[in-house]
Order: structure tokens, then sequence, then C-alpha cells
């Protein structure tokens, strides 16, 4: 027990892991964070149609992007 | 601030179990049918049971015994496994030290049950029921808030609840002294099991007054703790036999 | 408009819009009457409290919990199978990936739902949120858990993006409106244009970076519950790779069990090829040896230290009340390496000798099953006494594991000839297995606590219901899904098709000869 727990950088330390609520806005930011992310993917993904090609592939092959 | 401390005194303590059956009464622990005790699922916060705890080990044949008798509440651990795994600080060690119980907001994983290594915890596998007219008499005492519900009121299923070191009275003779506009002293404030033990083998109070009798008694040769090993440092002190 | 290969068009999209016949219909009823009878088994709990199940004090968690690690470990397949390999551009990844993520959701899904079951007040559930503190390893589970359901779920629809538009734009005429509804909304307006497909992989490229760091650290944290605390049995640093390794395991094996289904469901001959159990079979291999170096390491220490309530829990599992599970999970994984390994062993020249023949095995078998027989059954006294003599016993015992191992012998080279029923074999050994192994890291320390008397758990009807209703609407997951969605990706497997074709014609020319050393060649004569 001779944890320097009254060192101000643990004290914070602790407040920081046993205070109830930040667990919860940690999940929120993770949850939150990973669906935002995830939709902006998939919205590049879909706004890669707005360049006006015309050709269209069903399948990709490595030979594919090699011009860009 | 104190600091709140139990010395068991095992030459003293004879396992009548009285202060088991204080506890029951005082912080309203329901009686389970023959079947789920049979099945461990009998709720005793303070318990008595023999050592060794595996009977399969106790090969002794009278006279020559050993069986010794152990009292156990919760041991407010200073550093408690259990309140480290809580999720939601349901439960948690308050600035006086005694670990304490929020049946309102317990969402009954169990990992604190778990975690400990003294099984002092236990979960309401069923709701509570009482036999006859002892639902009629049970102790009004509780603690409670918004959100916060505590001490010996009727614990809902599906939470667990623990030893309170008989939080209500403390805060009882808190009230009191500040209604009577004086300070409160530590030695006005026993828990039951301590108050009913007919031995007078079990003591009480502020461990950080150096004069006060637990502080005394945790110097004695004779104290140890349970499971030192497990890093727990109790505040449940006993005092070895002979 | 997107073409699909008329090759593809008859065995994977075509299915898809056939009418089910009576066999998926039974399929589905048959699920779901067990599903049923597990939400009213979970009613009743709910009612009446979690004393409906077997669990007790010091057992405070029961098969609910074991279902939770084992089931996150099933999925870790889908983690392991298509972002590892897709990441290394291994070719034969293609006709298994979208089997092996569709398990990782689901998986995923089917435990999170046993946390549902465990917990005392579902009620409560979202104080997690509302209170949660970051101390608890609960929360660090739930995090991680909620980042790999959200990165495996966009992990599987980026992969099947591209299948979606595909099945929108060869929808039948006469496909019943929600389904071209469902496409049409799913598919996203996908086209198809080279910067789309470029944008796409990058994506799957990205998460697939993302998916295994997440998939790693939640195996991880389910084990850091376990070990963080101060029980016996418990406290282990090895407890985290353990379950990952362990996790890796049998989502091989639940792979296996999956694929070779849906290849002899949906007739996908052409798709799943002995080459993958092969391949597959490789990696099995390499995670079976690392599962017995790590049990053996995890309970070495134990042995060795024969710490006074340590060693007690380690005991219960060697000879004492889960002696059953434990060698019973040791003998199944023996069988798995047995099945996987020694058929590869085996030359083809000794196809001839007769210990080599199924015939040996079963005669085996059969005289195995005549000693274990004669062992276990009621003899006369004489005989009895005999039998029960310690040395005459365990030569017994010794003599039917001899002739299992003969019997395994014997079958070997039949397994060498038939892959997909070997693996499938060693699939459900190592499932089976693995369910065992998080039985005997969870129950037995639990039994084995310090202050209270030792105890045996064994589960409930109630909960049994529930396990048997989860592993059901697993199943019926997976059979509606790939009712609307084709069980092999089909870009991929066109992708590889195209890309092999090209290496076929590839000529490899020999290696360059090196000049020869002038200080070696030095007086030789030229």
């Amino acid at each position: 027990m001779n944890f320097p727990m009254q060192l101000p950088v643990f004290s914070f330390f602790y407040w920081l892991v046993n205070t109830p609520g930040l667990g919860g806005i940690c999940i929120a930011l993770l949850s939150g964070g990973a669906i935002i992310v995830g939709s902006l993917i998939v919205r590049w993904v879909q706004g890669g149609g707005d360049s006006g090609e015309s050709e269209t592939y069903s399948y990709p092959t490595p030979a594919l992007h090699k011009e860009e | 601030m104190p600091r709140w401390g139990m010395v068991i005194d095992l030459d003293k303590c004879v396992a009548c179990q009285g202060c088991s059956i204080a506890c029951r009464f005082e912080n309203n622990t329901p009686a389970v049918s023959p079947e789920e005790a049979l099945q461990g699922r009998s709720i005793r916060w303070n318990d008595v049971f023999p050592l060794p705890i595996d009977p399969a080990e106790d090969k002794d044949v009278y006279p020559n015994v050993t069986t010794r008798y152990l009292t156990r509440p919760c041991m407010h651990c200073e550093n408690p496994p259990c309140i480290k795994v809580c999720p939601v600080q349901a439960t948690y060690k308050d600035e006086e030290g005694i670990v304490r119980m929020n049946y309102a907001r317990c969402i009954g994983c169990r990992l604190c049950t778990v975690a400990c290594p003294y099984g002092v915890r236990y979960f309401n596998w069923y709701a509570p029921e009482w036999e006859g007219s002892l639902s009629e008499h049970l102790n009004p005492d509780r603690i409670e808030a918004p959100g916060d519900l505590e001490g010996p009121a009727v614990r809902p299923r599906g939470v667990v609840e623990k030893c309170t070191f008989c939080i209500h009275r403390l805060q009882k003779a808190r009230l009191q002294a500040e209604a009577e506009q004086r300070d409160f002293r530590p030695d006005e404030y026993v828990p039951a099991c301590v108050e009913t033990c007919p031995a007078k083998a079990r003591y009480f109070g502020d461990l950080d007054n150096p004069d006060s009798t637990v502080a005394q008694l945790n110097k004695s040769s004779r104290a140890f703790v349970e499971l030192e090993e497990a890093g727990t440092h109790p505040k449940v002190t006993y005092l070895r036999e002979g | 408009m997107l073409k699909v290969n008329p090759r593809d068009k008859t065995r994977l999209v075509d299915p898809l819009f056939a009418a089910p016949g009576w066999r998926f219909w039974l399929a589905v009823v048959f699920l779901l009457a067990v599903i049923g009878w597990g939400a009213s088994m979970y009613l009743r709990q709910l009612t009446y409290g979690l004393g409906e199940t077997g669990m007790d004090r010091p057992v405070y968690w029961g098969i609910y919990m074991v279902n939770f690690i084992f089931l996150i470990g099933v999925s870790m397949a889908g983690t392991l199978i298509s972002a590892a390999l897709q990441l290394t551009n291994i070719e034969w990844r293609r006709p298994i990936t979208r089997i092996a993520e569709t398990l990782t959701v689901f998986g995923l899904l089917v435990a999170s739902l046993q946390l549902l079951f465990d917990i005392g007040r579902p009620d409560r559930l979202l104080n997690v949120v509302q209170y949660g503190r970051l101390q608890s390893p609960l929360l660090w589970d739930a995090n991680s858990l909620t980042l790999y359901i959200l990165t495996s779920i966009l992990a599987l629809y980026l992969q099947l993006l591209p299948d979606i538009a595909l099945l929108r734009d060869n929808c039948p005429a006469n496909a019943p409106w929600w389904r071209r509804a469902l496409y049409t909304r799913l598919g996203l307006g996908w086209k198809g244009y080279r910067s789309q497909w470029g944008r796409l992989q990058k994506a799957i490229t990205v998460i697939s970076i993302a998916i295994i760091p997440i998939g790693v650290s939640l195996h991880t944290i389910t084990s850091w519950v376990f070990s963080t605390t101060v029980q016996p049995g418990w406290k282990s640093t090895i407890l985290g790779p353990y379950f990952v390794i362990g996790a890796i395991f049998s989502g091989i094996g639940m792979l296996f069990i999956v694929m070779t289904l849906a290849w002899r469901l949906l007739k996908l001959d052409e798709y799943i090829q002995a080459r993958h159990y092969r391949a597959l079979g490789w990696l099995f291999i390499v995670m079976s040896a690392l599962w017995f170096y790590f049990t053996y390491t995890e309970n070495l220490t134990l042995v060795a230290e024969q710490e006074a309530y340590e060693f007690p829990v380690l005991a219960s599992k060697l000879w004492g009340s889960y002696s059953f599970s434990f060698w019973g999970m040791v003998a199944l994984m023996v069988v798995a390496f047995w099945i996987m390994v020694v058929p590869k062993l085996l030359p083809a020249l000794l196809r001839r000798v007769v210990v080599f023949q199924p015939r040996f095995a079963l005669a085996s078998t059969g005289a195995a099953l005549v000693a274990a027989f004669f062992l276990i059954s009621p003899q006369p006294a004489v005989t009895h006494a005999a039998l029960m003599d310690l040395n005459t016993n365990t030569f017994g015992w010794l003599m039917v594991i001899g002739f299992v191992a003969c019997a395994g012998l014997g079958i070997s080279f039949w397994l060498k000839q038939h892959p997909a029923v070997s693996s499938v074999a060693a699939g459900a050994c190592v499932v089976a297995g693995m369910w065992l192994e998080r039985w005997n890291i969870v129950i037995p320390t639990l039994t084995h606590p310090r202050l209270i008397p030792y105890t045996i758990y064994l589960p409930s009807p109630v909960e049994i219901s529930l396990s048997a209703a989860s592993l059901a609407l697993l199943a019926l997951m997976f059979l509606v899904f790939f009712k609307l969605f084709p069980v092999i990706s089909i870009w991929e497997v066109s992708e590889g098709r195209v890309v092999e074709d090209a290496q076929s014609r590839v000529e490899i020319p020999l290696p360059e000869p090196n000049e020869p050393n002038p200080l070696q060649s030095w007086g030789s004569r030229r």
C-alpha cells in the first residue's frame, strides 16, 4: 500500500478510471466514432460513382488500378 | 474522519452464531428454502463456518479434533478486489473506509462476487420472501437518495448485497449527534453483530485513533488477517486462539 | 448494369431467387421451435429470477459465461481468414471470405446475447453507459465488443456491396418487390466504376488492418476479466494469448463445419475445393500445436508450485470432479490433431499395408469397444476384484487406448482420401473441445474458492435450453442470410478466376545460374 496516490498525476488517473459515467462516454465515443467513420467510408466509396466514367466492371483485377 | 475497523478475538468466540442472527434481523436478510440453502444460495452477511472449510479434509476423530470456527463479516478491505471490477460503481469504498453497496444501481453482473476472495458478497437469485408474520417485522431503516438504496432496505431480485458494517447505524448516530447539536464521537456507533456478541469477542472502532481498542488490539502479537497473500489489506483483524 | 458470369449465375444467383424447398422450411420451423422454447425459458428466468439456473454461491457464473467466451472465440475466424489473408493477398481465401465474415458478425451478436442472459438486472443494462467506470474489465469488454461488432458489420457490408449491386441488376422478373427494394437500398447505387472499385478496395484494406488488433483486443480483454482477479487458477499472465490462440483455433474448426455445410447443401463444387481444405488444414495444424503448447505452459507452473489454493483447482481437472471435461478436452484435441496430421505424414506406398486399411480400423474399434465394455460392465466377483486392481485396471485402459490408436492408424488412409470429411471431423472435435476448454477455465476455479466449501456445478434445464436456442439462432441467422445474399463472394471469385487464368498462361523461367566462385574453382580443371 505504498502507492503514491497523493501525487496529483495519480489522483487524476484514479479519478479518470473511477468516475462513473466516463466509461459510458468512452463507449459512446468509440461506438459513435466507429459509426461515423464507417458511414463516411461507405459514403466515400459510394461517391466514387460521381466521376462521370462510362464503363463499369462487375469485378476488379489488379490491372484496373495500375494507371492511378 | 474515522477509519472503521473490527477485531474478532477467536479466543473469546464460542461460535454461537449470535452475530449471524443479529445481522440477519438487523439487515433484513431473507431466509431461503432448505432446498435453496442446500444448493448454496443462503444469504449470511455474517457467516460462521468451521475450518478446515472442505469437510473432506477434516479427518480428525474425537477427542483429537482440531476443528476451529471462524466468524466472517465483510473484511472492508483497504484494497478491495470487488470495487475495482464493478462496471457501474454500485459498490465503492467511502471516505471512512466502509465498502458500500448500492442496490439501486447494481446490474447483477456478479463480477464482484466472483472477484471477492472471501466470498462475502451474495446474490439475490430470487426475490426475497419472509415466512408468515416475519414480513411485518422488518427493520424499517434504510439509506435512500435518488438513484441510491443502501443499508437494510429490502433488496430487489437480481442484485448483489453484502455486509455494510451496519451503515444505517452510523447514519443514525450521526443524525442524533447533529440533533443534539454536538460533535459525533466514534464510540457512539457499533454494528449489530458487535453489540450482540455474548462473549464480547468483537471490537469495533476507529483504526486511525491510536488510543482506540481496535488500534491497540491490531498491534497484538496474536493479530492476523485472513488471506493476507491476496493483497486486500482487510480492516477486519482476527486474534489468534491460544 | 453489372453482368454476372453465367456459371456464377446458375450456381449462386439463381438459387437465391428460387422458391425455398421443403427442407428449408423444415429447418426454419425446427430452429424457430428451438428458439421459441428458449424464449419461453428466458421469460421464465426473467419472471422468477436467476435462481432458475444452476448457479449458486460460489459458482456465480455458469455456462452463459462459457458460451460467451466460446462464441466470441468462434467469431475470430472471420477476422483471421478474411482480414489477414486479404492483406497478405492469398488467393485461396476468395470463396470462403464471405462465410468467415458472416460467422464473425453472427457469432458476436449471439455472444452478446449471452451477456444479456447472464446479468441479474437486464432492465438496468443502460447503467453500464450511464455510470460506466473505466477501471472495470467488464467496461473494457463492453468497449471492445461494441467496436468489434461495428467494425465487423462494416467489413461484411463493404465486402458484400458489389454483390448486392450485382443482385439488384440481375433480379429475375418474378422477384418479389421487397427483395428488389432491399437490394436497391443496400446497393447504394453501386455502379462498378473504376474509381469506385479503387475506393472500395482501399476501404477494405483499411478495415482489414483495423479489425485484427480489435479482434485480438476483445479476446485478450475477455481473458483479463478473469486474470485481473485474485482467484486461484485465473490470476495468470498467459490467459490473454491463450484465449486468442484458442479463439483462432475454434474459429477455423467452426469455419470447416460451416463451409462444408454450405458446399454440400448449396452444391458449390466449383468454388469450395480440396485445396481450401488443405490450406486451412495447415493453419489448423499450426494453431493446434500452439494450443497444446499454451495448455501445457498454463498448467505446468501450477503443477510445479503446488500452491495451497491453486493446486486444488488443477487437481480437480486432472483427477477430481472435472477430470471428465479436462481429459475429454485433451482427447478431442488429440483426435483433431491426429486427423489433420497423421494422414499427411503417410506416404502413398503404405496403402497396401494391412495396418492402414479401414477393415483394420473396424477391427480395432471393435476390440476397443469389447475391452471397454469388459472393464465397465458388471463382472463376477472374482473377475471384478482382479479388474479393480490398480495395475490391471490401468493396463486394461491402456489397452483400450492402444486399440483406439490402432483404429486411428487404420482410418488414416481413408481420411487422406476424404479431406472434407476429415476436416469437418477435426473441426467438430475442436469446436467441442474448445467449449470444454472454456468450461475448464471458468467453472473449476469458481467451484474451488478459498473460504467457501468446494461444490460442483451442473447447468439447469433453463441454461441448457437457452444455450441450445442460441445455437439455433446462430444457425437460423446463417440460413436466412444466405437465402438473401450469395454465400460466395461473386466479385472476389470472378477476380480470382481471371488472375489465376492469367497466371497459368505465364511460363516461369528456370532460375539463373550463378557464376562459379573463382576461389572455389581454383585449381580445378575447367
